[in-house]
Order: C-alpha cells, then structure tokens, then sequence
C-alpha cells in the first residue's frame, strides 16, 4: 500500500480569498455546471422526454397547416401560418414553464438529501459558484427545449412571413422567463428542505402568475371604475322626420368608467403577457375589419396595451365618420409597454432568489431551518 | 493530549491559543483541531453542550459514544459546514468563523452517509472532488489513479457510484476526503460496513496519514478497531466530552480479564491460594472453548502480569489469559453511558 503523497499544486492556489460566499472562479462554475448537465445528459428519461418534445411541437404544426395547405390557396396559408406560428410559441413558453421547475426547484434540496451537496459545501467551491452553476446548468437545459423546437417553429414563421426581429425578440422573452424561472425554483430549493415542496411551490408560483392573477384582473373591473366626466359624440339629425342629414355634436356626460389599468400590475409578470409584448405595434390607424390576419401574439399585445391605457374621456364616438364635426383629432392615446415592468419584475425576483440561494448555502451555517439536515 | 470536560463541574483549563492571529496559516506547531466550550443546539435539542478537546498532530485521536451523542455534529463544525452557537473550534489553527476557505482547504472530511451523484462512475467522483479543491488538471489524474490503487477501487473505477456496495462506498468515501491531501482528516464512521480486508486498508490509511504529519479524528462503534487504530480517546456523551485519555494510557484503568486453565480443580485452588476474587469457575464442559475459565476484575496491565506468573507458579495448568474486552471497549463499559440501552 502506497502512502499518499503531497500534491505539488495542493488547493488552495484558487482559494476565494476575501469574497467569502460571493467567489466566483471560472473554474468553479465550470466544475458545477459540467456536474449538473452531466447527470441529466446520462439519463435515458432526458432523451425520451426531448424526443417527445420534438415530435409534439412538428406534430402541431404540421396539424395546424396540414389541412390548410391540402384545401386552402397559397395566398391564405401565411396569415394561417403566422397564427399557428403564434400558438406554437406560447406553446415552448407553456413547456419551459412546466420544465424549469421542475428542475431548478429540486435542485438543491434534492442534492442536499442526496448527501452531495453537503460534500459540495464542504470543498473550496464558494457558495455562488454553486448556485450560479446549477442556474446555468437548469437554463441550459431549458433551452435545449427551445432548441428542439426550432425544427418547427422556423418553417412556420417562413410560411407565415415573419420578421426575424419578431422572431428573435420572441425567443429573447423565452431565454429571459426561462432564466428568471430557474433562478426563482433554486431560490425557492434553497429555501424549502423537502424536494417536493419546493417543485410545487414553484408550480403554484408559475400558475398563480399565468391563470389566477389574469382572472384576479379581470375581476377588479367589478370594484375598480369610477365615475368621471366624459365627451361622447353623437349624430343629431336636422330634420325630426328623416335620416339622411346628421351631424356630429360633443356632449358631456358622467360615466363610470372601468379603470383596469390601475389594477394591471397584476398582469405585469405574466409570461404570456410578455411574450406577447415582443409582437409587433399595430399601427394607430390599423382597422381590424380591413387588415384581420394578425397573429393572437399580436392581438393580444393590442389588448393589453389598450388596458393599460386609462380611459380616453373622449374616445366614445358615436358618430359616422361622414357627419360633419366628426372629431379629426382625438388625440394620440398613450402606448405604454408592459414588458420593461415585467421583465423587470422577473429579473428582480430571480436576482433576489439568487442571493437567497447563496446565502443559504453559506458556510458555517449558523441556523438551520427545522427539519434540514447539512448531511 | 486530549483535555476533558466533565459532565458535572468546569472545564479544565485549555491549551493557550494565539487569539490575536485566528487565521494565521497552518504550522506544524500545535494541535491540529482544538474545541473550546463549544455548544450548539437544534431547536430544543442540545447536540453539542459546553464541548472542550483537543486533537494533536501526527496522531489518531478516536471519538466514542452513543448515538445521538453530538459526534457527527462536532465534526460538522470541524469540516467548516456548521457554526456552533457558542464557543469556538480552530483547524489547523484557523477559526472557520473567520476564514471558511482555510479551514476548508485543509480538511478531508468524510460523513457517515456517502452520498453520491448517481450518473458519476467511481474515478469522476474523485476527479470531481479534486477540481472542486482546485486542483491542476495533471496532478489530480495522479492522483486519483493513486486513491483508486490505495483504497482498492481500480477494479470499480469505470463502475456507477451508486452501485456500489456499503463497504466500497465508504472506500469511496475516504478516497474523497483524501483526495486534496488535507492536514486534518475527519472522519465520520469509516470502518461502517467494510469487511475485513477493507478495515485493514483503513487501518493503514489512517496510520500512514498519522505518521505523515496529519491531525486526525475518527468516530466509530467498532471499539475493537479503533484501539488499533487510534493514539488517543475522547470519551462523549450528551455532547459533552465526558472523559479523554491516550490510548497507553487506558493500560492502567482496570478491566476484566478471562483465565482458561486445562484442569478445573488446579485453576479453583490457585485463585483460592492467591485469594484473588472471581465470579466464580466455570467448569470446561460448559464453556466454548472446552476449558475451565474464570474472569477477575484487574486493576491494570502490571497487575495482570504479576497475576499470571503466580498462577502458572501455582500449578494452575493455565492454558490462556488475557482481557476480556479491549482497553478502549473497557473503559466504555465502565462509563455511564454504556449503561443506557443502544449506547453504541
């Protein structure tokens, strides 16, 4: 039996010096984030669950165009083609969003059960070479969904005409969400001892922000209104007996008026609002009776932004565009995105999980929530 | 060696420690771990109360006592990953409260559970622990090809980490901890499930690892190995360290001790003529090893030597004689600890 011998380059040369629980080395995050993808690439469920992936979303589009190309002229397979492209991408949103958690959210606790990551805390890697490691790793493995996806989302969008700039801000939105999704399931792992109670937090977290808050929204129109003086306009005909002759006259009238906008903070983080705030602006005079092939994306950005507008006291015009004193000038009503708030919201949260994670995995811990275990 | 702290009374006092340097770089001078009064509870249980020891370099200080006892908590705070809610422990000098990364830097721990990462064969597990110490890239496939051949994992190197038996994961185990080469080993129930063979490498690791300068602690509940194992004792129990002595000198504490004789009347009339008190002899007929035996309580090592020498010149026909249980295991036995239900 050999006696181990002193290594030449003992540890210690890459000791975080100083920066305690905030080291981060390339070399560290290397070392995790390797360790990580490692796993998941040798196991079989990865590769079914990705070959699933890709035939779903080919599946769904070649059933969303299939039929319109078999029956359809070729002139009416882009607007066609723009919709299921729009479908499909709230669709990759709606797969990252079942994915990450699930991933991220067990990530450490589950690690910490396992008895890795108390081996982990125990060697020179710093606390944020750990966290930001397994970050990386779970938004890599996000994005390869993306990826798989790409087969069919881009001869779709090149049916449906899309602009690669609507394109890349689409998939920019994903590649945020599904960073800030991550960041916000290791924070919640750190948090939480049980692996399961973290993953379904983070579900409830994932569906409170993309179905109970837009209906709470919806709700507050019932309490949020009030009663404000508005100018309608309305065609007065001259002659009592005939309706040929009108015209336009402003009245003033006291209305309650719906105040969404007030209450639409609660739609600021929503994934599927904001994947929709990366669609194109519909132009000011664009009238859906002339122009309707607009993708749902877009439709849906138009709604929202038009809820975040408080209402216009004179935009209830009731008058045909022919009648004399019909208002010219209405004013430009404000455009205001919702995305900077959002994704602000989003990068927020997944920073402060971030930290959260990091000072949880510190060491020496000092407390230790009821019923976690170092090893 | 090693400073106690009773269960009912003050802690003696300790060996000075350099209070105006806690993070001066690790020397060859002075003990490798000290623990100062050191407690630390979970919730409403006390794991860790008013703890004081000291474990020297180049030797192999042993922790015993029964479950629950506070050793693996202890040994949390020694490998950096627990803050002990009152006093303080130093590594190699080096309070972990101070500077985590030094302290980190020179401690192989290894804890009582292996946990590994389930898709990594045995020689990544190794690769991946010394990148984790930052270890050069060449250096560290030289070195984990000579962890493989000193803890017999070669055959296993390409094998899942998760496949592996108990006895080869706590192989594994160890490997891990000595992967960086650390001056302070720590070690959490090494010998739990390795057979024979495994407990002599073990044994060897420990010693060399010992002989070259290093501080190590090791807990066990295999008494046996520990003794050959170990130079010094720390005795714990409700985490405090109840009693402490080098392994010589528990030579002087008294423990029982067996005489087998090939006649039964000769071995009576001897302890008759040299009035030593027994418990009575036991006739061959109804003892395993076919000889008349008897056990007298000794006070030490000296005594039982005395002892033998007067019985053979007594015509006891004596055929052997010799402690009933080891050193280490004796003066378990004797602690109150022992007397509680499932003490080790």
């Amino acid at each position: 039996m050999s006696t181990p011998q002193t290594l030449d380059a003992g540890p210690g040369n890459d000791r975080p010096r100083g920066r305690g629980s905030y080291a981060l080395r390339w070399r560290g995050l290397r070392l995790v984030t390797s360790l990580e993808l490692r796993q998941r690439l040798r196991s079989k469920r990865w590769y079914v669950s990705l070959a699933v992936w890709t035939l779903v979303m080919m599946g769904i589009g070649a059933l969303g165009l299939g039929p319109t190309l078999y029956s359809a002229q070729w002139d009416e397979v882009g607007p066609i083609a723009a919709m299921v492209f729009s479908l499909q991408m709230i669709l990759v949103l709606f797969a990252m969003l079942l994915v990450v958690p699930a991933l991220s959210a067990g990530s450490i606790n589950g690690d910490r059960t396992a008895g890795t990551l108390a081996t982990l805390q125990a060697s020179l890697l710093s606390p944020t070479e750990i966290v930001l490691g397994k970050l990386l790793a779970g938004f890599l493995t996000g994005l390869a969904f993306l990826v798989l996806a790409l087969p069919s989302l881009v001869p779709i969008a090149l049916l449906g005409s899309i602009g690669i700039l609507y394109m890349l801000r689409l998939l920019g939105v994903i590649v945020l969400l599904t960073l800030c999704v991550t960041a916000v399931g290791l924070g919640l792992s750190a948090l939480t001892s049980r692996q399961l109670g973290s993953v379904v937090l983070a579900y409830v977290i994932v569906f409170g922000v993309t179905v109970v808050l837009p209906i709470a929204w919806g709700s507050t129109a019932i309490v949020l209104n009030e009663e404000r003086e508005v100018t309608n306009y309305y065609s007065v005909y001259d002659d009592e007996y005939s309706m040929e002759k009108s015209r336009c006259v402003p009245e003033q009238v006291e209305e309650t008026v719906p105040r969404l906008d007030l209450s639409l903070p609660l739609l600021w983080g929503n994934p599927v609002v904001l994947l929709a705030e990366a669609a194109p602006t519909l132009p000011a005079d664009y009238d859906p009776l002339e122009d309707p092939d607009t993708d749902l994306l877009t439709t849906l950005k138009t709604g929202m932004r038009s809820a975040a507008t408080t209402t216009h006291p004179v935009h209830s015009v009731y008058c045909s565009p022919e009648d004399p004193g019909y208002p010219t000038d209405l004013g430009t009503p404000p455009n205001r995105p919702v995305w900077p708030m959002g994704l602000g919201l989003w990068l927020l949260v997944g920073v402060l999980s971030l930290l959260v994670a990091v000072r949880r995995l510190a060491v020496p811990v000092r407390h230790l929530g009821a019923g976690t275990r170092i090893a | 060696m090693t400073q106690s702290t009773p269960a009912d009374g003050p802690p003696p006092p300790l060996p000075p420690v350099d209070h105006a340097s806690p993070q001066r770089a690790p020397g060859p001078e002075g003990p490798g771990i000290v623990a100062e009064h050191v407690s630390r509870a979970f919730g409403s249980v006390q794991a860790v109360a008013n703890l004081s020891f000291t474990a020297p370099r180049g030797a192999v200080t042993a922790l015993v006592g029964p479950n629950g006892c506070g050793k693996s908590t202890l040994m949390l705070m020694l490998a950096s990953l627990l803050a002990p809610d009152s006093g303080r422990v130093l590594v190699g000098g080096v309070d972990p409260a101070e500077n985590s990364a030094a302290v980190r830097a020179q401690v192989g721990w290894m804890p009582d559970q292996f946990g590994a990462w389930d898709s990594l064969r045995v020689a990544e597990v190794l690769e991946v622990m010394g990148r984790a110490y930052f270890l050069p890239t060449a250096p560290l496939r030289g070195r984990v090809d000579e962890l493989l051949e000193l803890l017999d994992l070669v055959p296993l190197a390409q094998q899942p980490a998760h496949v592996l038996s108990r006895g080869q994961k706590q192989r594994l185990g160890l490997a891990r901890a000595l992967v960086h080469d650390p001056q302070v080993l720590v070690l959490d129930e090494p010998a739990s499930g390795l057979d024979p063979a495994s407990r002599r490498r073990l044994l060897q690791v420990v010693r060399s690892r010992a002989a070259d300068g290093a501080t190590v602690l090791v807990s066990s509940h295999i008494l046996g190995e520990l003794e050959e194992m170990a130079d010094h004792v720390v005795f714990m129990d409700g985490g405090r360290a109840v009693d402490a002595s080098s392994l010589r000198d528990l030579a002087a504490r008294p423990r029982p001790w067996r005489i087998s004789s090939l006649h039964h009347q000769a071995l009576v009339e001897a302890l008759d003529q040299l009035q030593v008190r027994h418990g009575g002899v036991v006739a061959g007929d109804r003892t395993t090893s076919g000889h008349a035996e008897a056990v007298v309580e000794l006070p030490d090592d000296a005594t039982a030597a005395r002892l033998l020498a007067d019985l053979t010149a007594a015509g006891a026909r004596i055929i052997g004689f010799g402690p009933t249980t080891g050193r280490l295991e004796a003066a378990y036995l004797a602690s109150d600890a022992a007397q509680r239900e499932g003490a080790l």
